[in-house]
């Protein structure tokens, strides 16, 4: 057996052809995305159909166990790859805002939509919204008894270690985290956080994983977001949703927002894909997903299984403090608490 | 013309190449600890040191069970031939295709169906040691196997005829321990920078830590220096372990026939290896493996699940083989750099270590701050597919380092001699003699990086170009969402294929050599 120059060459030739970039003639835009791929994807694919711009998508996950592309696009800021950031919720996009990451920009289908889930300035614009809702397992809790707040999670002892929320550090459940802080003060909110401690939470990796784990009976009720929610029951697990505090401080809505980011290869594009993000018919098309998000435009339909935005007791939060307010709180109070219920 | 002698003689290159290669390896980082350099505060967040004590405890007890398991295992492969030899030794690979958080959410479901409660901290210790032993059993088993391999048949023969199979098992297993335990410790390494399992189990470690660092909080200098600490430690670890085995490897300087023993058939040592490698494939790939695919008994999304798949086939098998390729070039080259200088071999063992025990995150968030501050045409090489093969290989380094050494270590240095009285050049020497000497270690190295760098997760989410996804990333990104079993059919077409072509490849690879 011998070793030629030939074959050297031949890889060597491999990898340098793809070290090329994935080259187009089309022209196309860079969207990094932390809505989950499923549902995404179709937009994306409507958008190309629509346009012809081919929408090349980055998708992440709220799920624990990545670094994120929130870091990717931080770390990329003075040579950015991607043209829109689509978040699942506002405060990663309020990070991107206050990191220098976004840039403003006003769409002119955003005017239809409701100012208090938007930045002032336009550096991000929410659209379809999901909600934050406490799952229950209904063979284990009957619906007469379900928790109707999530504060019965907290303090409701027929639930002792029943319970199970994501890791409060990340994801949808950092949000509603920061938003409970901003709501209630630190005070009652620490306290709340310590009721689910004495209440013996299990604090588990993600939302998917408390869907899970309701479903299957491992945890009587846990809170996670309407298309956790909406999954588990397509899923024909036996499981209850409750809109949690309608006669108390709300429930958290978490609108989808979309950033131009600044300097972006293609800004036009970008603009373009926002301006289809804002309009009836990605509402539509994402409340038809299996995501069934609540449209925020006032004559787009919701889906039968969820209720209306105006039918909805919002919880009143200014999303553009949030982030401020997570970060604090994830370098201190709520970083602590998930390591003391880590273990 | 340079003569072949220089590959036995001391010589400056030595050193430069070795910090070379340790330097591109972590240059990515050095961006990220540049900026932790001169910050005031600590990283001793609140259970920090109990993040770290879960670390080190599941950490050791990895590399001991899979040291106890995958050495005979891999010894009883290497020596006896059985039913089923090949099929199960490839299934073993199955575990290193797959990221270890896939497989911690498999054996969480499985606790589930048998009802085990989950707040027990033991349970949870327990199950994270589990969930690492899926990608750590093959590991040690296949680098005890190549080891075993290079035993001679006259030594083998004549350790038989002195004492029989027990005594053959016992020198046999004297003689790999030095690989089997440095496998172990790797795959121990490994552990210390994987959040996953410990996450879904609930007990975390160092990782977790960092990871909060980057990403609920943002905050790289804290995650940086959080690196740093964990780097320490490990080598502080590493260390006495790498003392222990350099008289292992020193020994295996001396010249030696290097044809293998003809695989023998022994009933009873069959029988036992074929327990050994059963129960090692039913503790940390069938069971898991019935907990991933228990949605599909409901429904099958087959048409949906294929065409993600043939979406990202093509890139999951440029990564691998990228990383496979690099990774063995540098690791090969990284040996003979290191040659049989006790002093150039610690160094490079301390290397790397030193890479293990990074998070990938960082090092590819280190990739992504490279390529922002680039020119833009050093995109092909910073910012393209090559980009994450490249750095999937960086990761994956040591282990081609680890068995390119081995490799080296078994060459006769006569052979390089004579061929210098004789006038041979280094590059027919590398040709015609070296590197058919090291091609099986090279081909087993590339195969076992390619498929570690499939399973990786973390580096390909952050490098990846627009629209150039891997299976596993796939798989990752729709799971939190899609329905059960959308996931679980596209685990199994994934593990599916993977197995068979893995099986295809070992049956193909024993006709033509006896791995």
């Amino acid at each position: 057996m011998t070793f030629r120059l030939s074959q050297c060459a031949a890889l060597g030739a491999f990898l340098l052809v793809h070290a090329m970039p994935i080259a187009s003639a089309a022209p196309r835009v860079v969207v990094y995305t932390s809505v989950d791929d499923v549902f995404a994807r179709p937009i994306a694919e409507l958008f190309t159909k629509k346009t012809g711009i081919e929408v090349q998508l980055v998708p992440d996950t709220e799920e624990t166990k990545s670094t994120g592309l929130l870091n990717r696009l931080i770390a990329e800021k003075n040579r950015p790859q991607a043209d829109v950031f689509w978040s699942g919720d506002p405060v990663r996009a309020q990070v991107l805002k206050l990191k220098g990451v976004a840039t403003a920009y006003q769409s002119p289908n955003a005017a239809e939509l409701p100012k208090a889930y938007g930045d002032p300035e336009g550096y991000w614009t929410g659209f379809s919204a999901r909600v934050r809702v406490i799952l229950y397992n209904t063979t284990l809790i009957a619906n007469e008894h379900a928790p109707k707040s999530i504060f019965d999670l907290a303090n409701d002892p027929t639930l002792r270690g029943r319970v199970c929320i994501a890791n409060p550090l990340f994801g949808t459940t950092s949000m509603h985290a920061a938003a409970l802080f901003v709501a209630l003060g630190d005070q009652q909110a620490r306290d709340y956080f310590e009721g689910l401690t004495r209440n013996g939470v299990k604090m588990v990796s993600s939302n998917g994983e408390v869907r899970r784990r309701v479903g299957e009976g491992d945890c009587a009720a846990g809170i996670a977001d309407s298309d956790d929610a909406n999954e588990v029951v397509k899923d024909k697990k036996p499981v209850g949703i409750v809109y949690p505090d309608e006669n108390g401080i709300g429930t958290l809505i978490v609108p989808n927002a979309t950033v131009l980011i600044a300097h972006g290869p293609d800004l036009e594009n970008g603009k373009r894909f926002i301006d289809f993000l804002l309009t009836p018919e990605t509402e539509r098309a994402l409340a038809d997903s299996d995501a069934a998000q609540i449209p925020l435009l006032p004559n787009v339909p919701t889906p039968p299984q969820m209720r209306a935005i105006g039918q909805l007791h919002p919880m009143h939060v200014d999303y553009g403090k949030l982030a401020l307010k997570l970060d604090d709180l994830s370098r201190g109070y709520l970083r602590e608490w998930a390591a003391k219920n880590s273990r | 013309m340079i003569s072949c002698e220089i590959l036995e003689k001391p010589g400056w290159w030595r050193t430069v190449s070795l910090v070379a290669i340790l330097f591109l390896s972590l240059a990515p980082t050095f961006l990220l600890l540049w900026a932790a350099v001169g910050e005031g505060s600590l990283p001793f967040t609140s259970g920090f040191a109990a993040a770290m004590w879960h670390s080190v405890v599941v950490a050791a007890a990895v590399t001991l069970m899979s040291l106890v398991a995958g050495l005979p295992a891999g010894l009883l492969s290497a020596l006896y031939e059985f039913p089923g030899r090949q099929i199960l030794l490839a299934l073993m690979a199955i575990p290193l295709l797959a990221p270890s958080f896939l497989w911690a959410i498999g054996l969480s479901q499985v606790r589930i169906e048998l009802g085990l409660p989950s707040g027990s901290p033991l349970l949870a210790a327990i199950s994270t040691v589990v969930a690492f032993l899926a990608p750590s059993f093959p590991l040690v088993t296949y680098i005890t196997l190549v080891s075993a391999r290079r035993l001679s048949k006259g030594q083998v023969d004549a350790v038989r005829l002195a004492g029989g199979e027990r005594l053959l098992f016992i020198c046999a297993a004297r003689a790999v321990l030095p690989a089997g335990l440095i496998a172990a410790v790797l795959a121990g390494i490994l552990t210390l920078s994987d959040p996953g399992p410990g996450q879904i189990f609930g007990y975390t470690g160092t990782a977790y830590e960092i990871l909060v660092s980057f990403s609920a909080s943002y905050d790289f200098v804290l995650a940086a220096q959080q690196c740093a600490v964990l780097t320490a430690v490990v080598l502080i670890l590493a260390v006495p372990v790498a003392i222990f085995i350099a008289p292992g490897i020193a020994a295996e300087i001396l010249g030696k026939q290097i044809d293998p023993a003809p695989l023998t058939r022994n009933k009873r040592a069959g029988w036992i290896t074929i327990g050994l490698l059963a129960g090692m494939l039913l503790l940390t790939t069938a069971l898991p493996l019935a907990g991933i695919i228990r949605p599909l008994f409901g429904d099958f999304p087959a048409a949906r699940a294929f065409a993600e798949i043939s979406r990202t086939i093509g890139d999951t098998l440029l990564y691998a083989v990228t990383a496979g390729t690099i990774a063995t070039a540098m690791g090969f080259w990284m040996a003979l750099a290191a040659g049989r200088e006790k002093r150039l071999k610690r160094l490079a063992l301390a290397a790397v270590f030193l890479v293990l025990a990074l998070p990938p995150s960082v090092n590819a968030l280190g990739m992504v701050e490279l390529g922002t501050i680039a020119p833009s045409w050093l995109d092909p090489l910073l910012r393209s597919r090559f980009t994450v093969g490249l750095t999937l290989a960086l990761r994956f380094l040591p282990i081609a380092a680890l068995i390119a050494m081995r490799s080296f270590g078994v060459t006769s240095p006569s052979q390089c001699l004579v061929g210098a009285v004789h006038g041979v050049t280094l590059s027919l020497f590398l040709r015609r003699v070296l590197g058919p000497a090291m091609f099986p270690a090279a081909v087993t190295a590339c195969m076992i990086i390619a498929l570690e760098a499939t399973a990786e997760v973390g580096t390909v989410l952050l490098l990846r170009p627009p629209g150039a996804d891997s299976i596993p990333v796939q798989i990752f990104t729709v799971m939190a969402n899609a329905p059960e079993a959308l996931v679980a059919a596209l685990c199994s077409f994934y593990i599916a294929g993977a197995a068979t072509l893995l099986t295809l490849g070992w049956m193909f690879a024993g006709r033509i050599r006896s791995v």
